[in-house]
């Protein structure tokens, strides 16, 4: 069971509502500031895929979940929206999805039992602090 | 500028520290979002200090599942999946000597309500933004 979870409608401004609320997650799980960083603005751009593509014809809710165990972070994103696919007409870049594939030390696409869309990403949460640990 | 839209955001967080912390910050910026005066932006910190502080005693699980839904007046807090009775159990927790009962000092409305398909017990808290 996630131990965070927010529904709420597919809009720009909820998108800053979920990344505050990692803000406060990232407080309580002593998270660096490099990987809470990291985080939020995969989070971000998991959010804001949804909002700019799932709904084309109206409004939908955006689900998110967190799930910690054992320093490993798991942010799951979904939406009830047309699924991911090749938009030619995109308002955007097309960089959302790969930079969370760089910023996450995984990330899978798919869809949940619910048939909603998912984004499911992991973060090694002490990946940073490791890594400056090696470094000196 | 046009009117904010009315928005409501489901927020289920595992009890222990993560309610504050995260709870607070959703609804402060959601009550942001929606136009509310700073003093009752402070009002609103101040419910949901007290909720994070007493609704994990009376949850039927180890969640604390909380409705955050604001409109252009104001932002109405549901702090649900309560126990039988929890949540006037949850309003008494919020008497402070001296002081009184938080919810009912800062906030418009407090009723206890039945949550919909059996969602079981729920607190209903209304800050109004216009005093």
């Amino acid at each position: 069971m996630p131990d965070l979870e927010l529904t709420l409608p597919a809009r720009a401004e909820n998108v800053a509502v979920v990344r505050h609320a990692f803000g406060g997650l990232g407080d309580v799980l002593d998270v660096g500031d490099q990987m809470l960083a990291d985080i939020k603005l995969a989070v971000t751009e998991a959010c804001t895929n949804v909002v700019v593509h799932a709904y084309p014809d109206g409004e939908g809710p955006l689900g998110v979940a967190a799930i910690v165990d054992d320093r490993q972070l798991t942010v799951v994103v979904v939406d009830e929206g047309r699924g991911i696919t090749p938009r030619p007409d995109s308002p955007g870049l097309g960089l959302g999805l790969p930079l969370i594939a760089t910023l996450a030390e995984s990330l899978e696409l798919g869809t949940s039992a619910e048939n909603q869309t998912e984004v499911r990403m992991t973060f090694n949460l002490d990946a940073a602090a490791d890594e400056s640990a090696v470094a000196s | 500028m046009t009117a904010p839209a009315v928005n409501e955001t489901e927020v289920r967080v595992r009890s222990g520290p993560l309610v504050s912390a995260v709870l607070g910050r959703v609804v402060g910026m959601l009550a942001a979002r929606a136009q509310c005066p700073i003093d009752r932006l402070d009002d609103a910190l101040l419910l949901t200090d007290a909720v994070a502080a007493h609704a994990p005693s009376h949850s039927e699980s180890d969640r604390v599942v909380v409705n955050v839904l604001t409109d252009p007046e104001g932002l109405e807090l549901r702090v649900g999946a309560l126990r039988p009775d929890g949540a006037t159990a949850l309003l008494r927790d919020a008497d402070l000597p001296g002081v009184g009962n938080v919810f009912e000092r800062v906030a418009d409305e407090v009723h206890a309500a039945t949550a919909p398909n059996g969602g079981g017990d729920e607190l209903v808290l209304r800050l109004r933004f216009a005093g």
